[in-house]
């Protein structure tokens, strides 16, 4: 979860409510309220997301997300961890058989 | 505004059962989510308003798509961390030989050597103690070697004096 948060306001200008739609999205992750705005605290205590307030273009002045450079940091180890992880596991998986592909 | 308490009376009544479940947060972290929470409903509740004021049944409709005040309760659980990288396990490594060093240093009589090690020694220890993945048998031998480190310098200051 908090690396997905990270990858998404790594990747846009977000605010809470735009980063739990844009998880919601994504089947799968079972991402939502409950879980996200905890970890986001905790992600900006850390000191790992930036939340600084301004006007906005529609609706009310809302707090944008952005991470710090201990946040892109700590995301690059992530991924590195994360693609290190797929390989692993994907060497285990078996091989695709024909019958599989057609299916 | 007549019409804005009753919609502010749903809001803070969930927002009083999230805090509930958020009451084993430090109180500046707790006040933080529940403000981020209170933003995503103001939101939620715009986008479904049909003109500029929300309706009760606005703010009802918002807090329906919406988790239960429970299901907040576990999320600021810390998570697991990545795996330490080889760096700090290098430096662990490290201020345990600039220990060593130090002591041959004493030893040989080369005084400023042997402080300088164990000063070493306390900031490598620093560096991984303030990383939150360091495991606590890293620690624990780079505590131990900062302690020694802070021997020697103190050592080396009493000879200084």
């Amino acid at each position: 979860m908090e690396f997905c948060i990270l990858l998404v306001v790594g990747r846009e200008e977000c605010y809470g409510y735009s980063l739990v739609q844009r998880l919601r999205e994504l089947p799968n992750l079972s991402l939502s309220e409950g879980t996200v705005y905890p970890a986001l605290a905790r992600l900006i205590d850390d000191g790992l997301v930036r939340a600084t307030r301004r006007p906005s273009p529609k609706g009310p002045p809302r707090r944008y997300l952005t991470l710090t450079a201990a946040g892109r940091k700590r995301l690059r180890e992530m991924s590195t961890h994360w693609w290190s992880l797929r390989a692993s596991v994907e060497a285990l998986m078996p091989a695709e058989e024909d019958g599989d592909r057609d299916a | 505004m007549r019409d804005a308490n009753p919609v502010q009376a749903v809001v803070e009544h969930y927002l009083d059962a999230v805090r509930v479940h958020l009451a084993h947060l430090p109180s500046q972290r707790r006040e933080a989510t529940l403000s981020e929470i209170r933003e995503h409903i103001a939101d939620a509740m715009r986008a479904r308003a049909s003109g500029d004021s929300v309706t009760v049944q606005d703010a009802y409709a918002a807090l329906a798509e919406m988790d239960p005040p429970e299901a907040y309760a576990d999320g600021g659980a810390r998570l697991a961390e990545p795996p330490l990288s080889r760096k700090f396990i290098a430096l662990g490594l490290l201020c345990s030989a600039l220990q060593i060093a130090g002591l041959w240093a004493v030893i040989a009589a080369v005084p400023v050597l042997g402080a300088v090690s164990g000063f070493a020694a306390i900031v490598i220890f620093f560096l991984i103690w303030s990383n939150r993945a360091s495991p606590s048998w890293l620690v624990g031998i780079t505590g131990a070697a900062a302690a020694a480190g802070l021997g020697m310098i103190a050592m080396e200051l009493s000879h200084a004096l």
